[in-house]
């Protein structure tokens, strides 16, 4: 089979709100320095396959407004309506399929411009749910306190998650929220939804991603450091909530144990050098680590305590700051892409690990994780 | 980029008013038409798994077929949550808010809804409560006013 190889990756700052721009124009901005980096343009470019949300961008089929910014004109543009990881996978398959070269992968989002509660609360079902108001803030601190009651987990080992996070985030030019803030600190900040504090939920940001896929017989067409895509694993949930057991996660579980068996990983824990994982909330990062085979479940709080995963640490998890540094709906999970590429193209900057070889990058989407897409990205082929 | 000042950049403000007719489908008009009649709670019993799922579901031909069986109104707090911002589709839409996911008595799954009538350092995991109806049923999930501790 083919190989496919992350070939150039680009991100805007992210910022509460971007008034200066409008949804295009962000897309234009990562387009152009995809461009710019590559040396390609808009003729290299054979697809694209975007990320976005008509209900976020309150516009009807979301991505027609980007399509001329990144050079979809008399060509290919198709859409997922959900995260950015899932779009990647959308695109691999394009080129896969034996149709395509190339592939660009855009996702876009302007929080600012909408209603984050009442969006949130639209991805209820209007039968049984919806009409109670609750949103995906308010599921988040139901699951958070299922998770924390079951494992003793503590507001202050939630705390910590921040500290590290939004500490990391101060090396990461991009990120939004981005501050030195010890766990004591973090602890008291108002409540929001009890439990969970003002930084243990991520902000919402306004922001736009882009990355460039090529066929192995490409790359070097566009660069001589590329990423290759050597596993990935994608599962769903039960949509609702009081079907699923919120402490662990099925769908996150199978979804990496697909992509290490892609990537002949079988001790994630050791043969990992970096990993960027979709934390909405503070209390996610432990969740998702445990079940991604990092910690034993339960031992995710032992493992941010022994400083495995803070940058310098044997396994950093989130040296960008992860999503509670920057939160723009589906273009998160495309970041979390981006990053691990670019630690394992040496080219983070002030939050690189040394020598990282192996990545993995995590997205997911809907309430408390209904979907998970894993991949394992590769410096070595 | 820009370097405009952010008072000379024009925001349109504007919304989306789309009315919506959501189907509910036999089973949940079902649900709701004996929850009105008989102030009751029906969850649907799955032949396959022998799973009480509730809300109630449809079954088929792969999952099984369903079975009415009579559920609640009383369960069990398994995780909760009070929320400390107005809820903007709610009147009163002023926080507190505490929503809760509660097992019926009967049922396997748990579901969304509120808690009320309680003091909220009360509201702990394990507590039991149990639904209090609405006086003017409307056919949706509001005909369950909310839980109250039993």
């Amino acid at each position: 089979m083919d190989r496919v190889a992350i070939v150039g990756v680009a991100q805007t700052k992210f910022a509460a709100a971007k008034v200066d721009q409008n949804y295009a124009e962000i897309a234009y901005e990562v387009t152009q320095s995809l461009f710019n980096q590559t040396g390609a343009n808009y003729n290299d470019v054979e697809n694209i396959v975007t990320a976005s949300s008509d209900f976020w961008d309150g516009r009807t089929i979301s991505s027609m407004a980007v399509q001329d910014a990144v050079g979809a004109w008399l060509k290919s543009e198709t859409k997922v309506s959900s995260d950015g990881t899932l779009a990647v996978l959308y695109a691999m398959m394009r080129i896969l399929s034996g149709s395509f070269g190339t592939t660009l992968v855009l996702a876009h989002c302007k929080s600012s411009e909408g209603d984050p509660t009442l969006i949130g609360n639209a991805v209820f079902d209007p039968i049984y749910q919806r009409q109670l108001g609750i949103d995906l803030v308010a599921a988040g601190a139901l699951q958070a306190r299922a998770y924390m009651e079951k494992y003793n987990i503590t507001q202050a080992d939630l705390a910590e998650v921040v500290a590290k996070n939004l500490g990391n985030a101060t090396r990461n030019p991009n990120a939004q929220r981005a501050m030195s803030i010890t766990a004591q600190e973090a602890m008291q900040a108002s409540l929001v939804a009890d439990p969970l504090r003002e930084y243990d939920i991520a902000p919402n940001s306004d922001g736009a991603c882009a990355i460039l896929l090529a066929r192995e017989d490409l790359v070097s067409k566009f660069t001589d450091k590329p990423v290759w895509l050597s596993g990935v694993g994608h599962y769903q949930d039960n949509y609702y909530l009081g079907d699923r057991d919120l402490t662990d996660s099925r769908a996150l579980e199978k979804a990496a144990l697909k992509a290490y068996s892609m990537a002949g990983i079988t001790n994630p824990r050791k043969e990992l050098d970096v990993v960027e994982l979709y934390d909405t909330f503070s209390y996610q990062e432990l969740l998702w680590s445990e079940v991604l085979g990092l910690a034993e479940r339960g031992k995710g709080a032992e493992l941010l305590h022994s400083g495995v995963t803070k940058i310098g640490g044997e396994l950093p998890i989130n040296p960008s700051g992860g999503v509670l540094g920057a939160h723009a709906m589906f273009v998160a999970g495309l970041v979390r892409v981006a990053e691990a590429a670019l630690q394992l193209r040496g080219e983070a900057g002030a939050h690189q690990v040394e020598g990282a070889r192996r990545a993995l990058a995590h997205g997911t989407v809907g309430p408390c994780g209904q979907t998970h897409c894993v991949w394992i990205l590769s410096k070595d082929k | 980029m820009s370097s405009q000042p952010e008072e000379e950049l024009v925001v349109y403000k504007s919304s989306l008013r789309i009315p919506y007719r959501w189907a509910a489908g036999l089973t949940a008009s079902q649900f709701y038409r004996r929850l009105a009649q008989e102030q009751k709670l029906y969850g649907t019993r799955c032949s396959k798994t022998n799973r009480v799922l509730f809300p109630p579901r449809k079954g088929n031909a792969q999952a099984g077929s369903e079975e009415w069986v009579e559920v609640g109104p009383a369960g069990t707090v398994t995780t909760f949550t009070i929320v400390h911002y107005p809820v903007p589709t709610l009147a009163p839409s002023t926080p507190p808010i505490i929503y809760a996911l509660i097992q019926l008595d009967g049922a396997d799954t748990a579901f969304i809804h509120q808690l009320s009538e309680v003091e909220i350092e009360n509201v702990k995991t394990g507590m039991r409560v149990t639904a209090v109806f609405a006086e003017k049923p409307s056919g949706n999930i509001t005909d369950i006013q909310y839980f109250k501790p039993l």
